[in-house]
């Protein structure tokens, strides 16, 4: 079998010191070339990684915000609304309590009015009557023709009075 | 002299000794390796000091070539796992034979004299090289089995002692056709001696071939031809540190268990 090989020109020596030699590149390779170079590439894989990992984290928060922001603006439009509905009661019971107010006092004014009226109306008819009943008994008293002293007069006057009141 | 062609003497088929280190001999072709082991060196240095996160276009050719290669074992291993534990020596094995392949290539390079003989050989034109390659690799493949069997279901693949009394104990008849195995068995002994020099020589063989054949092109005509059969070689030199590679891939998955899902599938 060697004599064989070495009509190829096998010599055992140079084949173990080129395995040798290749056992030295083998250990150069292994842990000066490719160790770097996957620990580089799965560094680089990692931070790629990672960034996904952030991104898709940051648009997952991203729309948990909106929903969050949706919810709440839902959230305030509602008590807004609430607001506004409360309001507009409050103001619809105010309106219609002023209402009632206006109507009460206008009512109240009219009604003192009325009785300032009939009270005025009743003083006037008073001072008519006097002062008719006074015309009165000076018409008498110039058809008689006669003094009529004060006592007389008075007489007079309360007599034409009772007599305006008669009729 | 022709200015059309370039004389040169085909190299011979043994190494070239340049001299002797305590009475071990030196060859070109070991020489070669020095410088490839230097070229690494310089290579190693370069990756640990300007590799970074943020690569330049040399290291993403580089990290091209390592993604190129794993994906390359991914596909003849079939599991990433596996491909992780055995890429350093076949990403070793592709490396080194595809430097050594090229580097055979560079012009002048062969042309070095020390004492009248050649400095540097293409070190997979040595058959010494390829032969002693190959020996390593299948070596370390026979360890990588051992473990994953045991030493003696190992044994047991090359020694079917144990199935032929089982058949025998069934019947005669089955146990006179398991005496068949029984030497099938002991012929992958043989095979396993076969996958070295196969190896060995299919990469040696081509390689050789080719610096002759360049040779001779040259000598007929030194213009235009060889460069086609230069370009050729880089391509050959290349497809033939893959075949390596990928072979001894091979074997390393032969020689261990399959897994679980390998065994269904096979077996369907």
């Amino acid at each position: 079998m060697l004599e064989i090989l070495g009509t190829i020109g096998f010599d055992y020596r140079v084949a173990i010191a080129n395995l040798v030699s290749f056992l030295i590149i083998y250990f150069i390779l292994k842990r000066y070339v490719f160790g770097p170079v996957k620990k580089l590439i799965d560094e680089r894989q990692a931070t790629i990684q990672s960034g996904i990992d952030k991104a898709q984290q940051s648009e997952t928060e991203l729309l948990v915000a909106q929903q969050k922001a949706e919810e709440e603006i839902k959230s305030a439009k509602a008590e807004a609304n609430q607001i506004i509905a409360e309001a507009k009661e409050v103001a619809d019971v105010q309106v219609q309590q002023a209402k009632n107010n206006a109507h009460k006092e206008a009512s109240q004014i009219l009604e003192n009015a009325n009785v300032q009226i009939e009270k005025n109306k009743i003083q006037m008819e008073q001072e008519l009557f006097q002062k008719t009943a006074h015309l009165v008994a000076l018409g008498v008293q110039k058809i008689l023709d006669e003094d009529v002293d004060q006592k007389r007069n008075a007489t007079l006057n309360e007599r034409a009075l009772e007599i305006l009141k008669q009729h | 002299m022709n200015f059309f062609s370039v004389q040169r003497d085909i190299p011979g088929i043994d190494p070239v000794f340049l001299f002797h280190i305590g009475g071990f001999p030196i060859a070109a072709s070991t020489v070669m390796i020095f410088l490839i082991i230097v070229l690494f060196v310089v290579f190693a240095v370069i990756v640990r000091r300007s590799f970074r996160i943020k690569p330049t276009r040399f290291q993403v050719l580089i990290e091209y070539l390592y993604q190129g290669m794993i994906d390359m074992l991914d596909e003849v291993t079939n599991d990433k796992k596996r491909s992780a534990i055995i890429f350093p020596i076949i990403g070793s094995i592709f490396m080194y034979l595809l430097v050594a392949n090229l580097l055979g290539l560079v012009p002048g390079l062969s042309e070095l004299m020390f004492d009248g003989k050649q400095i540097f050989q293409t070190p997979t034109g040595d058959f010494n090289t390829t032969f002693g390659l190959a020996l390593g690799a299948i070596i370390v493949i026979n360890i990588i089995s051992i473990k994953e069997w045991g030493i003696l279901s190992f044994l047991g693949k090359f020694f079917k002692v144990k199935e032929v009394i089982q058949a025998f104990k069934k019947s005669v008849g089955e146990g006179a056709i398991s005496l068949v195995d029984l030497f099938v068995g002991m012929l992958d002994i043989v095979g396993e001696i076969a996958k070295v020099i196969s190896l060995s020589i299919r990469l040696f063989a081509n390689m050789y071939a080719g610096q002759i054949l360049m040779i001779i092109l040259m000598g007929a005509f030194a213009y235009i031809l060889p460069g086609v059969w230069y370009g050729m070689n880089i391509f050959v030199g290349a497809l033939q540190a893959m075949v390596f590679a990928v072979l001894v891939a091979a074997y390393y998955m032969l020689a261990i268990k399959p897994d679980a899902d390998t065994e269904e599938q096979t077996q369907e």
